[in-house]
């Protein structure tokens, strides 16, 4: 099994957004879901270059859904995590862990 | 004004956007588009769609340099030397050739000048700009903007130094200002002809996976 892959800050908000989301991950939700939960303003732009990204590393899988009138005909992008995208996670939430340890961030950065 | 999204700002997303993804990308666009348009009305809408098109590419541009920054970097290198290259070619080309015409009379001379200027300044630049983006397939948008953007990063270096050049000449400042921009105004074609050329070549890409799809 290969080392699990290294995950930016916004890689991995984005794919927790996707974990969240499960069967309805798609480029609004997932941009709503990060603006409900952090306050950030992002694009979809931002969400589609990071979900792309995260497609190439494998950590995601993509597939196409169906045409809708109010997306003027034009169909969703869905996306799921994926079994090394979930690893990548763990590993991620572990080393975060791992660095706190100890640590009270309040305290201690303050 | 119709109650749909900007169609400038459209074209702008489909040309950047990845020929797989850009259905998707312009769809959650459109159905976010939808909601602000009944909370807002079209005014504001059309200006949040707007705002939103000039980010996403913007994103999708460098986005696509993130996943490949090798591949990348070796197509704008190669593209850039390699046009260059061709550019001035064929510009010496095209004046040998309009110097061998026998011109006998005023007219002549102007149409010959006239045709070699149009082959010059528009044809060359977009059949470059038109072969960087079939070389680039898929990534057409990106490579021929990031030329473009180091051959205007190239020749503002330029302009600066012909200015700097003549103002300590002691030429008076109106003489700097008018070649200033006539340099201007023949530099920026090449690079303004490499983009035209590119999203000429990802439009017919675009309608070939429609026709395809």
């Amino acid at each position: 099994m290969s080392a699990p892959a290294y995950l930016g800050e916004f890689e991995h908000i984005v794919l927790l957004a996707v974990l969240r989301l499960d069967d309805d991950a798609y480029g609004v939700t997932v941009r709503h879901e990060i603006e409900t939960r952090t306050g950030r303003d992002v694009s979809i732009g931002a969400i589609y270059a990071t979900l792309s990204r995260l497609e190439a590393k494998g950590l995601v899988k993509s597939r196409a859904g169906e045409p809708t009138p109010e997306r003027g005909g034009r169909g969703k992008r869905l996306f799921r995590v994926t079994a090394p995208g979930r690893r990548a996670m763990t590993e991620a939430q572990r080393v975060l862990a791992r660095m706190l340890d100890g640590l009270n961030p309040l305290e201690s950065f303050s | 004004m119709t109650s749909k999204p900007p169609r400038l700002a459209v074209s702008l997303v489909e040309l950047f956007a990845p020929i797989d993804s850009a259905e998707g990308v312009l769809g959650d666009l459109e159905e976010e588009f939808v909601g602000q348009l009944a909370r807002s009305g079209l005014r504001a809408a059309r200006h949040w769609y707007w705002r939103q098109a000039l980010r996403t590419t913007l994103h999708l541009l460098w986005g696509a340099v993130r996943v490949a920054p090798w591949l990348t970097t070796a197509l704008v290198l190669a593209s850039f030397i390699g046009a260059s290259l061709l550019y001035g070619v064929l510009n010496r080309g095209v004046i040998r050739l309009v110097g061998q015409i026998p011109i006998n009379d005023y007219n002549t001379a102007v149409w010959s000048w006239r045709a070699a200027a149009l082959v010059r300044l528009v044809a060359v630049p977009l059949a470059l700009g038109w072969s960087i983006a079939v070389v680039a397939r898929g990534r057409e948008m990106v490579i021929t903007t990031l030329v473009a953007g180091l051959l205007v990063a190239i020749l503002f270096w330029n302009l600066a130094v012909v200015a700097h050049y003549l103002v300590s000449r002691g030429l008076p400042a109106r003489v700097v200002y008018d070649r200033f921009f006539q340099i201007l105004q023949l530099g920026m074609t090449f690079p303004l002809g490499l983009v035209i050329g590119g999203m000429l070549r990802r439009r017919r890409q675009i309608h070939a996976s429609r026709i395809a799809t």
